[in-house]
Formats: C-alpha cells, sequence, structure tokens
C-alpha cells in the first residue's frame, strides 16, 4: 500500500460532459409505459397464461438487501406473485440479485422479459442488451413514496449552505453512469456554472460518505435513502450530515419490461394487474402499498464516453 | 518486421510485461480439501492458530475446540464464563476469551416498540491451552468485542457498538487502555475484524462500509486500498470486504462475503489473485474468522456451515 493521496479530476472536463450529454436530442425519451385506450381494451380480454422472466434487484427487498436494514428492508413478495398468478393467471418468474452488478451481468445474457429495480440501472443498458425498456409499474416503498433524488450532502458543522458554496471545493459523486449521484447533480451545477475543484467517483454512497466523514472531501452526493435504507444506516444518522441541494425526482423502483420480447398487450395486461392487486389489496409483506402506475420520467441519456474525453473517475482513486 | 508489426510485437511485450506485473507480486493459493469436510456441534465463530501451528476454534456456545494443522481435534473444553464468548485472541500460550455483555433495552423502529439486547460491557476471560481458568477482567471502555488479536504484547479489540479499537497493555494489575482509533471505520452488518499488520504495532482493517482495507500505525491511518466495483481487484456487494489478514512476506489476504472472493494483493495493496476452488463460505451478511499459520496456510471460518477451510500456498507467485 503506499500512503494516501487525493487525486485530482478535472471538474471542467466533468462539465463539457454533462452538459454535451443534457444536448443530445434523444433526451426526452418516456420511460413510462402508457398503452393506447386499444391495446388496454385488447389486454383486458385476454385470458390465456402469461409468463415472465424478471431479474429483481429492491432496496427494500428482503432477498436483495443487506441485513444490515432487516429492519427496513422486510418487503417479500411471495403472496402477491400468489395472488397475481392465481387472480389475473400471470406469473412473474423472479431471480433475485443481491448484488446490482451480477443482474447487470444477468441481463446481458438476454433470458430475461423484464426487470424489477432502480430504473435507471436497467435503462443505461437498454442498447448494450439490445432492449427496449419501459417502466410499466412503480412501487412504493415503505412510506408510500415512489420518488428518490440524489441528495448534495454536507457534514453537520460544515460552514456549506448551497450549491454555490461548492465553487472551487472538493466532492464526491458517483460514477459516471449514475443518475442520482453523477449525471443529474452534475448537470445541476453545470446548469449553475459551479465547477468543483476536484471530484472523486465512488460505485457506493457508503464509499462516499467516508470521503466526506474523513475529510477528504466537502460535501457527497448520495441517494435520498441512503441514510434510511443502506449499510450506511449503521454508522452513520441523517442528523450527521445536513442537504444542500437535491436533484430532480426520479423513479425509486419500477418493473420494466422489454418490449422487444414481451408485447404491448401483455405489458397492458401486467401494469393492470399489478395495480390491481396493489393499494387497500397489497399484502402486508409487500411493506406499503405496491404498485402504482408508472410516473412520466425522461432522464437524460447517459454521454457517451467517447463523445466527452471523461476518463472512467472512479478508477482513477488510487493512494 | 512492418512497422505495423513492431507496433504489434511491443504491444505483446507490453501485454506479458503487465500480466506479468498483475500476477508476479502476490503468492498463489489453493483450497486443500483434504480437511474441513466434518462440521463443529456448533457454529465457530472465531479462530487462533499458536505457536506450533495448532488451531483454537471458538465455537457460538462458548466450546474451544483444538486441532492440528490437519484438522484432526486434539482436545476442546467450554469456557468457564458466564455466557459465551463471541471472541478470541491467543498469546504465550494462553486463550483470552471476550465476552460481550448484554441488557434489555426497549427501541423504536417505524413506530413500533421492540425490545433488544445492547451491548454492555466486555468481560475477558484468559485461559490456558488445555481449558484451565487463569483469570478474568473487565475491558474498561470497551462497550462490545467483535473481534481481538495481539499484536506485539497488547491485546486489541474492535469495538462494533462504539466503531473503535482499543488497545489494551494487560501487564499491570489492571488492563489499561493504551491506545483508541476511533470515527474512522464505517461498519455495518455487525462485522468488525482486522489483523496486526506488517509493522510492529500497526493494524490492518477491514473498513467494509467504506470498501476499504486500511492500515494503521500508532493510532494514524497511514496507508489504505480498495473500492467497489466490478474489476477484479475491486470488492463487490452491499459491504466489504468482512476480513482481512496478513502473510509474514507482507501480501494481505481479503476476505469478502456473499459472493465469497478471497484475494491476496501484493504489498502495495495493488496487484492481486484470487484463492482458486472456493466455495461459497457465508450466505448474505456473515462473519468469516480467518486466521495464518507460520506455513502460510490460510484458516477461514465457514461458520453457518460450521466448518474451518483450509488453504494452502501452491509455491507460485
Amino acid at each position: 500500500m503506499k500512503p494516501i493521496a487525493l487525486p485530482c479530476l478535472a471538474a471542467g472536463i466533468l462539465f463539457s460532459a454533462v452538459v454535451h450529454g443534457a444536448e443530445n436530442p434523444a433526451a426526452a425519451a418516456e420511460t413510462a409505459f402508457l398503452p393506447e385506450p386499444a391495446v388496454v381494451t385488447a389486454a383486458g380480454s385476454e385470458t390465456k397464461p402469461l409468463v415472465l422472466k424478471i431479474a429483481v434487484n429492491d432496496i427494500y427487498c428482503r432477498k436483495t438487501s443487506c441485513s444490515c436494514i432487516s429492519n427496513i428492508a422486510t418487503r417479500d413478495y411471495t403472496v402477491f406473485l400468489a395472488d397475481l398468478k392465481s387472480n389475473h393467471k400471470i406469473t412473474l418468474k423472479f431471480t433475485y440479485f443481491m448484488e446490482v452488478f451480477d443482474m447487470e451481468k444477468a441481463l446481458q445474457t438476454k433470458k430475461f422479459d423484464g426487470v424489477l429495480c432502480k430504473p435507471w440501472t436497467a435503462l443505461r443498458l437498454a442498447d448494450k442488451v439490445g432492449a427496449k425498456y419501459l417502466r410499466v409499474a412503480d412501487i412504493l416503498d415503505p412510506n408510500d413514496k415512489g420518488m428518490m433524488t440524489g441528495q448534495f450532502v454536507v457534514t453537520s458543522s460544515s460552514p456549506i449552505r448551497s450549491l454555490e458554496d461548492l465553487q472551487g471545493k472538493q466532492i464526491a459523486v458517483g460514477q459516471r453512469d449514475s443518475h442520482e449521484k453523477y449525471q443529474s447533480p452534475m448537470r445541476m451545477l453545470a446548469a449553475k456554472n459551479i465547477q468543483p475543484q476536484k471530484a472523486l467517483c465512488f460505485s457506493s454512497c457508503g464509499e462516499n460518505l467516508d470521503a466526506l466523514l474523513s475529510g477528504k472531501v466537502d460535501a457527497a452526493v448520495i441517494s435520498s435513502y441512503a441514510l434510511t435504507a443502506s449499510c450506511a444506516v449503521d454508522f452513520m444518522k441523517p442528523g450527521d450530515v445536513k442537504t444542500i441541494a437535491e436533484t430532480e425526482p426520479m423513479p425509486l423502483t419500477s418493473l420494466i419490461l422489454d418490449m422487444n420480447k414481451v408485447s404491448a398487450v401483455d405489458a397492458a395486461r401486467l401494469q393492470a394487474a399489478l395495480v390491481a392487486e396493489s393499494g387497500g389489496k397489497a399484502p402486508k409483506d409487500l411493506a406499503g402499498h405496491g404498485f402504482v402506475l408508472p410516473a412520466s420520467w425522461r432522464p437524460s441519456p447517459l454521454a457517451a464516453e467517447a463523445d466527452t474525453g471523461i476518463e472512467q473517475p472512479a478508477t482513477k482513486h488510487k493512494q | 518486421m512492418t512497422n505495423k508489426s513492431n507496433w504489434i510485437g511491443c504491444g505483446v511485450v507490453a501485454l506479458v510485461a503487465v500480466a506479468g506485473n498483475l500476477f508476479a507480486s502476490a503468492p498463489a493459493y489453493k483450497v486443500d480439501r483434504s480437511i474441513g469436510q466434518n462440521e463443529f456441534k456448533s457454529d465457530p465463530v472465531s479462530i487462533a492458530v499458536d505457536a506450533g501451528d495448532q488451531l483454537h476454534v471458538l465455537l457460538r456456545d462458548g466450546t474451544v475446540v483444538n486441532c492440528d494443522a490437519d484438522g484432526k481435534t486434539t482436545g476442546s473444553f467450554k469456557a468457564d464464563m458466564t455466557s459465551a464468548p463471541g471472541a478470541m485472541a491467543l498469546a504465550d500460550g494462553k486463550l483470552y476469551l471476550l465476552q460481550t455483555k448484554k441488557i434489555e433495552k426497549e427501541m423504536e423502529y417505524q413506530g413500533k416498540k421492540i425490545k433488544r439486547l445492547i451491548p454492555d460491557g466486555v468481560v475477558c476471560g484468559v485461559f490456558d491451552l488445555a481449558g484451565k481458568k487463569i483469570s478474568e477482567f473487565n475491558l474498561p471502555e470497551a462497550q462490545s468485542a467483535a473481534a481481538a488479536h495481539f499484536v506485539g504484547k497488547e491485546l486489541a479489540v474492535g469495538d462494533f457498538a462504539k466503531s473503535q479499537i482499543l488497545f489494551y497493555d494487560l501487564s499491570g494489575s489492571e488492563p489499561k487502555v493504551t491506545q483508541k482509533i476511533t470515527k474512522q471505520f464505517r461498519l455495518c452488518c455487525g462485522i468488525f475484524d482486522f489483523c496486526p499488520g506488517p509493522t510492529p504495532g500497526s493494524i490492518v482493517v477491514a473498513n467494509l462500509g467504506a470498501f476499504k482495507v486500511q492500515t494503521y500505525t500508532g493510532g494514524v491511518k497511514t496507508a489504505e486500498f480498495g473500492q467497489r466495483g466490478t474489476g477484479f481487484a475491486d470488492f463487490q456487494s452491499c459491504c466489504n470486504p468482512v476480513n482481512v489478514i496478513c502473510l509474514a512476506d507482507g501480501s494481505y489476504v481479503t476476505i469478502e462475503k456473499d459472493p465469497t472472493r478471497v484475494k491476496i494483493f501484493d504489498q502495495n495493496g495493488k496487484t492481486c489473485t484470487a484463492v482458486q476452488g472456493l466455495d461459497e463460505l457465508v450466505k448474505g451478511c456473515y462473519i468469516v474468522p480467518a486466521a495464518v499459520d507460520s506455513k502460510g496456510s490460510i484458516y477461514l471460518v465457514a461458520s453457518q456451515q460450521k466448518r474451518v477451510v483450509k488453504c494452502v500456498p501452491t509455491g507460485n507467485k
């Protein structure tokens, strides 16, 4: 091991990257599945069994979350899936992935019809895996919230109070392909012409918070659930930091189908069934009121590395 | 050779050089399947190796099982303590068994009140290798004991509840805290382990919530490596590594839980190899206690499977 030293990353390069991404004409693509009335009607009369293979990486699911949040991540789909099968003849074959990297690899095998996860995790891979992903439903968290944000946080004793105060400061962000921890926050900074002196890029909220607590950075960007539903709950409390800014809201967890493999009629049928078995009918172990129609979300596409000249920043954090 | 083929030739040479460098410095290991097939009667929670390469395995029920390097049981005893100890350290032919005292406390989660057992101090019982109790004392300032190791003459205790490592001088009539490392560790899942470092007085900590392996000397962080990622040398899952041990040549063995990955990094924390043929040791977030003997053999505790897995050097680097 070598002695510790901070890496340096030119924030200006990052800025050109995110601005370039925002200018991409494909930026406005809707990710919610919004079926035409005729499709909904056709779906309503469909009665033959439907079987779909779904990859699952859900923050609040017992089978895909860390044991340190077992008090919070209590979701179990067993009863819900049984209801879906008995009441709608729809069988969702769930394959659970605790490690999101493993799920990403599995998606590339193209054996899944859909995925239940943070939507950006799948959406950013769509081109790579040759899928046409659309969100058929969002699932509510235990507090019945369906959206999340990226949050700029500083230590509770920090004099930093606003985004503007980050001018010339050091920040910890997510990896370049993270939406709430990199793409969206960097666009926020770029829009205000705020240029941090250095940016460290990590693959987890825990590392970002560690960089903040260790004094390596002045601010960190984390997912809004990080202090309540990730390993960070064991070493930080929400009161240990203050939030100085938030990104735009984005869906927390969605059931996403590959429309290259699933027909619009089947997608509409599943959408209706998911919503019908939710709300007041949602089984208790779903931890919340289940699925709702997908919120409109048009994320800017990932800026291609070749377009930006960005080097993958996470790998640059060496001591 | 044309210019193009020259470039290709240079590229091949460079690749070979890079590959050579990548795997040159970290020793290679394989699983020794001749031992570790027999289950203990209770799940093992700690392991130590003495100067004669005898294994001492602490089970959750408070039993200490002594084995030879081939895994053959040579003796056992039940620790005479008020409740089962959860951590163990070994020095000078004596076993130091650490028991975390607990009190019941009512806590609130999402509006629901539930009763939980909360750590409330640490008792250390000292035994000889045959199980005869020598002494027992409280460890001041410790709230819990997740792991313990001797660092030089001092007993170092990993206190998960307070997220600290305490060093004790046991030479006097009362244990005395000589050093504390605090506010550095991002711990989760009740997992906290470390090992004596490559230099006198240093320790190396598996700071799993930060995805880092960190060396502390004199209480000061002097080096670190690791990050979460998809690379071979990166750490994965929600928090990792769960443990680290140092080899005699200064290499580091990092142990990741679910999926189990045991990797050996060189002295600089850079190039690494993986132990080949290793099955999943634990499912979910679980400790993997570990120890190394004088021959460089690594012992990994598969607690849920109630067995110890031995990994031996292949002699290759």
